[in-house]
C-alpha cells in the first residue's frame, strides 16, 4: 500500500500545462505514491497519449479512460476508488506541486498520528510561469471555512476517513472539493496545517484561479455545499453568496438564549457626530430601538460615590429590561465588567462600552449565533471608527497586541476576502465581546490584575488555553468612538502583566500570517 | 359612634383602627428586615462569587506563568548552546573530532 495517492481528474487541459503537471508529480523527492488519473473522455485527443506515455514510462502512474463524459464529481470519484494509498491528495491536472512537496507532508504526518486531514500554503503561476498570489493560511479554523473555501490546495485525506464520509457527493460540480473538506473536517480527529509553498495553482483562461466569475455554477454548488453543513451542524443560518468564492451566513433567532448586555460606565458626555451626547443614554436607546434579538437585558454598571450618588447623573429610560448595578471602588475596568456580569441573568453576556453605538438590528443575533458552535469561546463584531473605517477585524499578537486592519475601509473584502467573512483570531477588543456565562466562570472572568487594558486579550488567550477559539464576524457591526483615541489608555504595568503570562504567544500570530 | 376609614374597607371603631396600623407597621418592619437581609445577602454573595472569579483567575494565571517561564527556560538553553558553539575553543574542538565523527558514521552504516 502506497503512502500517497494522488487524484486527477483530467478534462481537456493545455497539453502543455498537463505535461508540466505530471513532470512536477514524477519529480517528487519521496517515491511512495501512486497517481491515479482519470480521463474524463477528453475531446483533445492528444491528452490520451500524453497519458498513456506517461504510464508506460513509470508504473505509479495509473491511467483510466472513462468511455463518457461524466464530469468532475464522477471522474474524481473514479480516482478515488483507484486509489489504495493509506492517503489521498487532490490535484487538478494543469496545476504544479512543489519538488518537496510529499516529503515535507509525510513529515508532518508522522508527527502525529490522528492526523486526519491537511493542507498546505499555495501561490499561483501566470501563463508565462511567473509566481505570484502567494496565500499564507492561517491555521485550521472552521469558523473561516464555513464561508470561504480557503483551505482547497493542497489537500490531503486519510484514505479511511473519505470511506468513512462516503467521497465525493454528485450535486456539488465545481466546489465538489469544498463540501468534501468541509464533511472531511466535521470528522477528522485533527487537522494539520503546514505553512509551506507546496502547491502552484495555474491561471489559464476560463479557469477558477484566473477569474473568479468562470464557473458560475461552482458558485452556486458553494453555496448549497456550505448550507448542508449547517444543516449537519444541526445550527439555523441561511447561507447566501456573497462574493464569488466567499459565502455568508445569518443566524436565525429561534430558541434564543437570555443575553445580558453590560455595559460599564461613568457617565461621561461626548461629541458623537457633531452632537453632544451622553454617551450611556444614547447607547441604551440605540439598542432598545434597534435590536431584533428577542431576548436581552441591559446591566449599567454606573459609578457611584460612598453615599451611593451617581458622579455624573443619568437618566435611563424607563423600560424592565434595564437594569442597574453600582460600582463605588477606584478605577478597574475588568472589576467593573466583573460586577456587571455578576449582576446579570442571562446565560450570554456581551460586554460593551459606552462610547459605541448600533445602527443594524442584526448586530446582537450575528455574535451571538456564532457561539451555537461548542469550540467558540469568545466572539466580536467588526468595530468601525466615527467616519465608518475599520478600528478592528480583530487582535493579532503580531508583533505585539495590534488592531487588525485598523483605519482599512470597511467597505472592501480586503486580502483574500479577510473583512468579509468571519474567521478566528488570537484576541477581540472589549469594546464588544460576547461570551457564555458558564465559560466566563470556569476562566475565572476577567483578571482584575489589570487595569486599564489587556483583560480583554488575556481572557481570550485564557479561553484559548482552555481549547475555545475567540472569533470574529462582520455581519455584526458597532461603531467604537473611543477608538479614536487609540493607544492613549495603555498602560506599562499592564502590559508587563500580559507578558509574563502569555509572552510566548506575543510576537507570532497563525491566524494573521499575512496581518491583513 | 364615628366611622373610620382605610384602604381596606369601613372600620367599626378607632381601636380596630389602631390595631390594624400597629399590625401593618409590623408587617412593614419585618418586610423592611427581610429586604435589608436580602440585599446583605446579595452583597455576600456578589463578594464570594467575585472572590471565587479571582481565585480561578489566579490559577488559570499561574499555569500561564509558569508556562511562560518554561519557554522562557527553553529559549535560554537554546542561547547559551549557542553560543558554547560559538567559541573559538568548540569550533576548534570540532574540527579536530570531524575525522573521528566520520569514521564513527562509517561504522555505522557497515
Amino acid at each position: 500500500m502506497p503512502r500517497f495517492s494522488i487524484v486527477t481528474p483530467v478534462y481537456n487541459p493545455p497539453p502543455k500545462a498537463l505535461k508540466a503537471c505530471i513532470k512536477s508529480v514524477v519529480k517528487q523527492n519521496f517515491p511512495d505514491w501512486e497517481w491515479c488519473v482519470v480521463n474524463d473522455c477528453s475531446p483533445d485527443p492528444r491528452i490520451r497519449k500524453i497519458l498513456d506515455r506517461w504510464a508506460t514510462k513509470d508504473s505509479r502512474i495509473r491511467v483510466m479512460h472513462r468511455t463518457i463524459n461524466g464530469g468532475i464529481v464522477a471522474a474524481s470519484q473514479d480516482g478515488l476508488d483507484m486509489a489504495t494509498g493509506e492517503f489521498v491528495a487532490l490535484l487538478d491536472h494543469d496545476d504544479k506541486l512543489a519538488e518537496r512537496a510529499l516529503g515535507v507532508i509525510n513529515k508532518e504526518l508522522n508527527t502525529d498520528d490522528e492526523i486526519d486531514y491537511l493542507y498546505t500554503d499555495e501561490d499561483k503561476i501566470d501563463p508565462k510561469g511567473r509566481h505570484y498570489d502567494v496565500f499564507r493560511k492561517p491555521k485550521f479554523d472552521p469558523v473561516r471555512l464555513r464561508s470561504q473555501n480557503y483551505c482547497t490546495h493542497f489537500s490531503v485525506f486519510r484514505n479511511s476517513l473519505l470511506d468513512e464520509i462516503g467521497g465525493f457527493h454528485s450535486g456539488y460540480d465545481g466546489a465538489q472539493d469544498y463540501d468534501l473538506i468541509l464533511r472531511a473536517t466535521e470528522k477528522a480527529r485533527k487537522v494539520a496545517h503546514v505553512p509551506q509553498i507546496l502547491y502552484h495553482w495555474r491561471v489559464v483562461p476560463g479557469s477558477t484561479a484566473g477569474d473568479v466569475h468562470a464557473k458560475p455554477y461552482a458558485y452556486d454548488a458553494g453555496q448549497k455545499a456550505v448550507q448542508m453543513h449547517f444543516q449537519r451542524m444541526h445550527i439555523s443560518a441561511t447561507v447566501s453568496k456573497l462574493s464569488p468564492g466567499s459565502y455568508s451566513h445569518v443566524f436565525g433567532t429561534s430558541d434564543s438564549p437570555l443575553v445580558s448586555i453590560v455595559i460599564p460606565t461613568r457617565g461621561d458626555s461626548s461629541r458623537i457626530w457633531g452632537v453632544e451626547t451622553c454617551l450611556v443614554e444614547g447607547i441604551v436607546k440605540t439598542i432598545l430601538k434597534t435590536t431584533d434579538y428577542p431576548n436581552f437585558e441591559i446591566v449599567i454598571v454606573r459609578d457611584v460615590n460612598v453615599n451611593g450618588q451617581m458622579v455624573h447623573p443619568f437618566i435611563l429610560p424607563n423600560d424592565p429590561r434595564v437594569l442597574v448595578a453600582d460600582f463605588d471602588q477606584g478605577f478597574n475596568l475588568a472589576k467593573k465588567w466583573n460586577q456587571g456580569v455578576l449582576a446579570s441573568r442571562g446565560d450570554v453576556v456581551v460586554v460593551l462600552d459606552d462610547d459605541t453605538h448600533v445602527d443594524k438590528p442584526e448586530w446582537l443575533s450575528q455574535i451571538v449565533g456564532q457561539l451555537q458552535f461548542s469550540d467558540i469561546g469568545v466572539v466580536g463584531p467588526m468595530l468601525l471608527l466615527e467616519d465608518g473605517r475599520i478600528s478592528s477585524a480583530g487582535i493579532t499578537m503580531r508583533p505585539k497586541p495590534t488592531h487588525l486592519s485598523h483605519g482599512k475601509s470597511s467597505l472592501s473584502d480586503g486580502w483574500m476576502g479577510v473583512h468579509s467573512v468571519a474567521r478566528s483570531v488570537s484576541a477581540i477588543s472589549g469594546a464588544c465581546m460576547a461570551f457564555r456565562r458558564t465559560d466566563f466562570n470556569t476562566v475565572g472572568g476577567f483578571s482584575e490584575n489589570y487595569r486599564i487594558s489587556y483583560a480583554d486579550i488575556d481572557f481570550c488567550m485564557k479561553l484559548a488555553a482552555q481549547g475555545l477559539r475567540t472569533a470574529w464576524t462582520p455581519r455584526s457591526r458597532v461603531y467604537h468612538f473611543g477608538a479614536r483615541t487609540l493607544g492613549a489608555t495603555e498602560d506599562a504595568s499592564d502590559y508587563a502583566m500580559l507578558k509574563s503570562r502569555w509572552g510566548r504567544y506575543i510576537g507570532s500570530d497563525a491566524y494573521a500570517r499575512n496581518n491583513a | 359612634m364615628s366611622h373610620a376609614h382605610d384602604a381596606h374597607g369601613e372600620i367599626d371603631s378607632l381601636a380596630d383602627l389602631r390595631d390594624a396600623s400597629r399590625e401593618r407597621l409590623l408587617t412593614e418592619i419585618g418586610m423592611l428586615r427581610k429586604e435589608t437581609q436580602f440585599a446583605e445577602f446579595q452583597t455576600f454573595k456578589t463578594k464570594y462569587e467575585q472572590e471565587i472569579l479571582s481565585s480561578r483567575d489566579a490559577i488559570i494565571g499561574m499555569s500561564a506563568e509558569i508556562g511562560e517561564l518554561k519557554a522562557q527556560h527553553r529559549i535560554d538553553i537554546q542561547n547559551a548552546r549557542q553560543s558554547m558553539m560559538n567559541t573559538p575553543t568548540w569550533r576548534a574542538g570540532s574540527q579536530v573530532l570531524k575525522p573521528l565523527n566520520l569514521m564513527k558514521k562509517l561504522l555505522r552504516k557497515k
